[in-house]
């Protein structure tokens, strides 16, 4: 899978860089829904999707694709808690969606539900996002039911 | 002197103390040729006897009265079945046959299943009530080619079992045993046809909510009914007019350890078919071999 | 109406907790919902408060049967990060513990298979061999499950004795090909039971995002270790079986003979294992920086992302187990199927709910 063809027909001008671990393509406006659509149809898997907090506070999300020899990532920020989903394009998002609300409880808009993948029926979602500066002292079980905001984390 | 013979059939051999001890001895067998072909030791001799034992000294769960009589009563039911079913068996003539005894042998043998059927539903748990349900589904899949077959082997005879085993011609005898066989395992909850005992979709079946001397006696039936329906193919399978008793007593016993080996085997050697699956197989196979048995009968060959 | 049938979270024959709600009618799924996360101990939200040396202990629980796998991916992401050069001593040893977990797994697999389909004989003869392999490992890393073999830069143990490890890995050759694979493709009850049944079709696959033996299973050549080799797997010669009918059956047949792959793959190995050091030496912090990096696990591909900030600690730990992108997979297979059937299409994917709940 030439990476170079489908990037630019994503983003004609979008740069990326080769890195030890892959490709790394970091567009703050990415398009995730063309994205998706797009690998949908070149028959690209879709690894995995990680959420990490990013240093402005906005949580980055990374697309993990398997294009072969090297895994291509693609990587976006959160604005406002919010991002289009794509599991509707690829199933495989659905429980990754799921999971990423559970640990930082951003909302993947457009779902027609997003229950809990870890967490309980009635859990507040983003536990790991509240919990973040709150070190080893804190139960994460305890945390998942009462909102036990964390100075510097992502709240919802 | 016949009513000394009575006793004797009826307590001695091959009543109650042939009956339960063979029973032990075949539940030990199976599982030691079983766990030889996995290659496992298996257990000793003595084993089925000491679980037997040790059940019946465990304290069961406290039930509502009603429920534990009849939990109670059901398997208590199904020993006294197959122990009547076993001492019933033909093995020496015994003066006292009358026509249509096959009957009654077969209603006795039948008893156990129907009383299992009852049991995993009075013990009100899903797995109890599923094991009964596929028991009660089989019983009506395994029983069509069984019973047309114990018919053509009788037709000649009044369904008289000791009569039977002279009158029957070979064809019709070879084909309705060999229909009598593909049976036996589905009888006996074993390989490719344990269905109702499917451990792994339904925990044990009827016996899930059966514990302590309840679920005692529930081995023993079962014990019983291997030593039942391998001595009803053992009485079947070889007439023996005019031969002194040592030789049919060794015959019988003979036959009967032929058939417990055959279906250790069969059973440790296959997978477990699904419930249509099984019902196909047999109103195909079963019913073939059986039917055509009862053909010859009928058209006198 | 049709009746939603709650099954689990307990099982009758599955040890590992998880719910499938399925609606039926009269024998047949309608629909499947899956809800996991019964076994969630957060284990990503844990690693980020550990330092990394506690971290491989830690994640080497994230799974009980391929443990080794996650202490691999954890050490793989801080030597990239790190840039630290892993002695090629002992890159064949993680090859080898790797495959030996491999043929674990798969037998392990088999064994479960065997036991759901009633096959009892079978399953003995599966885990007899597995029982080897164990030893094997044993001898290895002295541990027969958590087998604290990798470190950053290297291994912990060296291989003293690779006569033993070829004699077992021969052994378990030799009964896979002789009496395992012939036993489970030819015999008439196990097709009956497997053949055509959960079927995933290859744009299905691709839509979920299966991965490892499932995937393969349903026409997709896809391994880590053929498409992106790390390690030594470029210098191995091994095949990649695939099927293309996407049953039950064909996932059977793949893993049967990745048995045999990963025989041959241990025996190359040890045959070109060079002598030298298995370790580098101790590092000293891990420098700001991320990783993405994936390898194929017994059950197919493992993701982990990590992220250090040049603490002691990493900053964030992703994992992302096969049984996660193969577990969705179900809903679609038991769609249409027999209510009977679903234990095994559920089994079929090897799923691991402890890896997929971490």
């Amino acid at each position: 899978m030439d990476v170079d063809v489908l990037l630019s027909e994503l983003n004609p001008g979008g740069t990326y860089e080769l890195r030890r671990d892959g490709y790394w393509a970091v567009w703050p406006d990415l398009d995730v829904r063309a994205m998706a659509t797009l690998m949908r149809a070149r028959e690209v898997r879709l690894s995995t999707m990680t959420g990490t907090p990013g240093a402005d506070g906005r949580l980055r999300l990374i697309y993990h694709w398997d294009v072969g020899a090297k895994m291509l990532n693609m990587e976006t920020s959160v604005t406002a808690g919010h991002i289009p989903t794509i599991s509707d394009v690829l199933p495989a998002a659905d429980w990754v969606e799921r999971e990423i609300r559970d640990y930082y409880g951003i909302e993947f808009d457009g779902r027609a539900a997003t229950p809990p993948l870890m967490l309980r029926e009635g859990d507040i979602p983003g536990l790991f996002s509240r919990t973040r500066d709150l070190g080893t002292q804190i139960d994460p079980a305890e945390t998942a039911r009462t909102n036990v905001a964390s100075e510097g984390g992502e709240t919802r | 002197m016949a009513i000394l013979r009575a006793a004797i059939q009826m307590l001695l051999f091959p009543g109650l103390v042939y009956a339960v001890s063979a029973s032990f001895f075949m539940l030990w067998l199976q599982r030691k040729i079983n766990a030889r072909l996995q290659g496992r030791i298996g257990p000793p001799f003595y084993q089925p006897f000491f679980d037997f034992v040790k059940l019946l000294g465990k304290q069961p769960i406290g039930r509502p009265m009603l429920q534990g009589f009849v939990m109670t009563a059901l398997p208590v039911a199904a020993v006294a079945a197959m122990l009547g079913a076993v001492a019933l068996l033909p093995v020496l003539p015994s003066g006292a046959e009358f026509p249509g005894d096959l009957v009654l042998l077969v209603a006795l043998i039948e008893v156990g299943p129907l009383l299992a059927v009852l049991g995993g539903f009075v013990s009100r748990s899903m797995w109890g009530e599923l094991g009964a349900a596929r028991e009660a589904v089989m019983t009506a899949v395994y029983n069509l080619p069984f019973l047309t077959a114990l018919i053509a082997l009788g037709w000649t005879s009044d369904l008289s079992i000791s009569k039977l085993a002279t009158t029957a011609t070979w064809p019709v005898r070879f084909l309705a045993l060999a229909a009598i066989l593909l049976c036996l395992p589905a009888k006996l909850h074993l390989n490719p046809f344990s269905i109702s005992s499917a451990e792994q979709e339904i925990y044990a079946g009827v016996t899930t909510e059966y514990d302590g001397p309840r679920l005692a006696l529930w081995e023993l039936a079962h014990g019983l009914e291997w030593v039942a329906l391998a001595g009803l193919f053992a009485v079947l399978s070889v007439p023996l007019p005019g031969v002194a008793d040592v030789w049919r007593i060794l015959v019988f016993l003979a036959i009967s350890v032929l058939v417990v080996v055959l279906l250790s085997v069969a059973a440790a050697s296959t997978a477990r078919l699904k419930l249509a699956q099984t019902a196909r197989w047999f109103w195909l196979w079963g019913l073939l071999l059986a039917g055509s048995a009862l053909g010859l009968t009928l058209a006198g060959i | 109406m049709s009746p939603v049938i709650p099954l689990g979270p307990f099982h009758p024959a599955l040890e590992e907790p998880y719910k499938v709600e399925v609606t039926t009618t009269g024998e047949t799924i309608t629909d499947a919902e899956i809800t996991v996360g019964f076994n969630f101990r957060g284990i990503e939200w844990l690693a980020e408060r550990k330092t990394y040396t506690q971290d491989i202990a830690l994640l080497e629980r994230v799974c009980g049967i391929c443990s080794n796998v996650h202490t691999l991916m954890f050490c793989r992401a801080v030597e990239k990060i790190a840039d630290l050069e892993v002695p090629a001593r002992a890159k064949f040893i993680r090859v080898i513990v790797a495959e030996a977990e491999r043929l674990h797994s798969h037998l392990l697999w088999a064994g479960v298979a065997c036991n759901l389909i009633g096959f009892e004989t079978l399953f003995m003869t599966c885990f007899s061999l597995r029982e080897q392999v164990m030893d094997v490992l044993e001898g290895i890393s002295g541990n027969r499950v958590n087998y604290a073999m990798n470190r950053p830069g290297g291994v912990n143990r060296d291989i003293t004795d690779p006569a033993s490890i070829l004699d077992a890995v021969r052994t378990i050759a030799d009964v896979t090909a002789k009496q395992l694979i012939p036993v489970m493709t030819t015999d008439r009850t196990v097709r009956a039971r497997c053949s055509g049944v959960g079927i995933l079709t290859r744009e299905d696959a691709i839509a979920y995002g299966a991965v490892g033996p499932m995937a393969r299973a349903s026409g997709l050549a896809t391994d880590i270790r053929k498409s992106a080799p790390y390690l030594v797997y470029d210098q191995l010669t091994f095949d990649v079986p695939v099927r293309s009918e996407g049953d039950v059956f064909a996932r059977i047949v793949v893993r049967a003979l990745e048995i045999l792959e990963s025989c041959k793959i241990i025996e190359q190995a040890i045959d070109m294992m060079p002598a030298g050091p298995i370790a580098g030496g101790l590092f000293l912090a891990v420098p700001a920086g991320e990783a993405a990096i994936r390898i194929e696990a017994p059950r197919g591909e493992v993701v982990y992302y990590m992220e250090s900030n040049g603490t002691d600690m990493p900053a964030r730990v992703r994992v992302r187990t096969p049984t996660f992108a193969n577990m969705p997979t179900v809903r679609v297979m038991a769609i249409g199927q027999g209510l009977s059937d679903l234990g095994l299409i559920q089994a079929s994917i090897d799923p691991c709910y402890s890896c997929n709940d971490r």
